[in-house]
């Protein structure tokens, strides 16, 4: 299995404030949905997005299964410049990760 | 599930970076209140009932404010695909926590923000049936709230 998670994000300045936008590919299974032969799908889902500006974490979210399939998340960030590097960490609850840096 | 299966990344980097950037530490409820580093709190998020939900979070919703955007559909068609837009015009709101009232595990979203932060989220939920989207902000220690009835029309799917 693997331990990447696909993710596709973006940053973009507006005026002095980035603007973050994640799209991670995920199937948020919460442990009670059954599959086709009736058996339960276990629990897989996002448990935590990090974001840092310039190495610093500014926004953490811990991410419970309710979170609809295939997230799509966006956030602001103010006093950001062009040149700023963001990066997004993600876990999930099976242990696969994901890091990605982005310059704006 | 337990810090363990969540630290995808070195969680004492991390704990250093904080330090080291000194910011984080002069805010009142970071690290997450009662739980060191911004750790998750499996507690909360394994919940099934608001009562248990909040004893685990260790507040409670707090005053209604009109300061608390929070943009949801009247009528969801899909439960399995509910968007969320948040945003807190409170002062030093440094945490956002996001529920769906009636769902298997109702804790959705628990978010915190370093000094300085725009509390701003755009997110997609999952509703098993028509129920309150709540947020509550914390800011300065105090807690408020603003809550939303979506309809869903289409359960979604075992929703938790």
């Amino acid at each position: 299995m693997s331990t990447d998670i696909n993710l596709r994000s973006r940053a973009t300045l507006e005026g002095d404030t980035a603007v973050i936008r994640a799209l991670v590919r995920h199937p948020m299974e919460n442990g009670f949905a059954k599959d086709a032969s009736g058996a339960l799908i276990p629990a897989h889902h996002l448990t935590v997005v990090e974001l840092l500006h310039n190495g610093r974490p500014v926004i953490v979210n811990h991410i419970g299964s309710g979170v609809a399939k295939d997230p799509a998340m966006g956030w602001r960030v103010p006093g950001a410049k062009a040149g700023d590097v963001f990066m997004l960490r993600l876990a999930d609850n099976k242990g696969a990760t994901k890091s990605v840096e982005m310059k704006i | 599930m337990h810090m363990k299966s969540d630290a995808g990344f070195d969680r004492r980097a991390f704990v250093a970076a904080v330090a080291a950037h000194g910011v984080l530490l002069a805010t009142a409820t970071w690290p997450l209140a009662g739980h060191a580093s911004g750790e998750r709190n499996a507690a909360a998020f394994g919940a099934r009932s608001l009562d248990a939900l909040y004893a685990a979070l260790g507040l409670r919703p707090g005053d209604s404010s009109q300061a608390i955007t929070l943009g949801v559909p009247d009528i969801a068609e899909n439960g399995a695909n509910v968007p969320v837009e948040i945003k807190v015009d409170i002062a030093g709101t440094n945490r956002v926590i996001l529920i769906g009232e009636k769902n298997t595990y109702p804790l959705l979203m628990d978010v915190a923000w370093a000094a300085g932060g725009v509390p701003t989220l755009d997110v997609r939920i999952k509703l098993g049936e028509s129920a309150n989207v709540r947020v509550i902000a914390l800011a300065g220690g105090k807690a408020y709230t603003t809550a939303k009835e979506v309809k869903v029309t289409i359960g979604g799917c075992a929703a938790g």
